[in-house]
């Protein structure tokens, strides 16, 4: 049971790290420590993905902002 | 002394000056909660920004929204500062979270002592 919780940790790591932020982890919400990494994964990820949405956004008003700048 | 109990809070203000609120018993704050709560300090702030403690020590969390709802403008507007309880490890992560990501518009900092966190929001007055 906690190998499969473990493994189920290092994927959604493995998924962040291929900026893929779309898995959450099943987690109770409590003082247990694997409880609490799986809380703050999953909460590291959603602030991530939002930061990264954000990120995309600016490039893109960037990107249009250049097309008026004077050569 | 006023005091204001909502779904998710119970809010107090006397006349310290500072604004006392403690989530409720392994609640789980959502948006419209963090709305509720800010309305009612809206009403003991008469317009100015006060100094609030907040006890999160018995907190489940909040949602993202939620938590970027309380780094807002608007609640820039009545918040000097504010002041986390926190002991426990889950609350200590919810509450470094919280300023780790989300950036308050006003001094925010934890602490494991109401009495350093009164000491704190006092220099706010």
């Amino acid at each position: 049971m906690e190998n499969d919780r473990l493994n189920n940790i290092i994927e959604m790591i493995s998924s962040m790290a291929r900026l893929d932020f779309s898995k959450r982890l099943e987690t109770e919400i409590s003082n247990d420590p694997i409880d609490l990494i799986s809380y703050g994964l999953n909460m590291m990820s959603e602030e991530l993905e939002n930061n990264v949405v954000k990120k995309s956004k600016l490039q893109e008003i960037n990107s249009n902002l250049k097309k008026f700048l004077i050569p | 002394m006023s005091k204001v109990i909502t779904k998710s809070e119970t809010i107090i203000f006397d006349s310290s000056g500072i604004v006392k609120c403690c989530i409720h018993d392994g609640y789980f704050l959502e948006l419209v909660d963090a709305k509720e709560n800010i309305e009612a300090i809206k009403q003991f702030a008469n317009g100015n920004a006060l100094p609030v403690l907040v006890d999160i020590r018995q907190s489940k969390g909040g949602s993202k929204e939620s938590r970027a709802y309380f780094a807002s403008e608007e609640v820039g507007k009545i918040q000097s500062a504010c002041a986390l309880l926190v002991t426990s490890p889950l609350s200590r992560l919810i509450g470094n979270f919280f300023i780790g990501f989300n950036k308050t518009k006003f001094p925010t900092k934890l602490f494991s002592s109401e009495e350093n966190a009164m000491i704190w929001l006092k220099t706010f007055l």
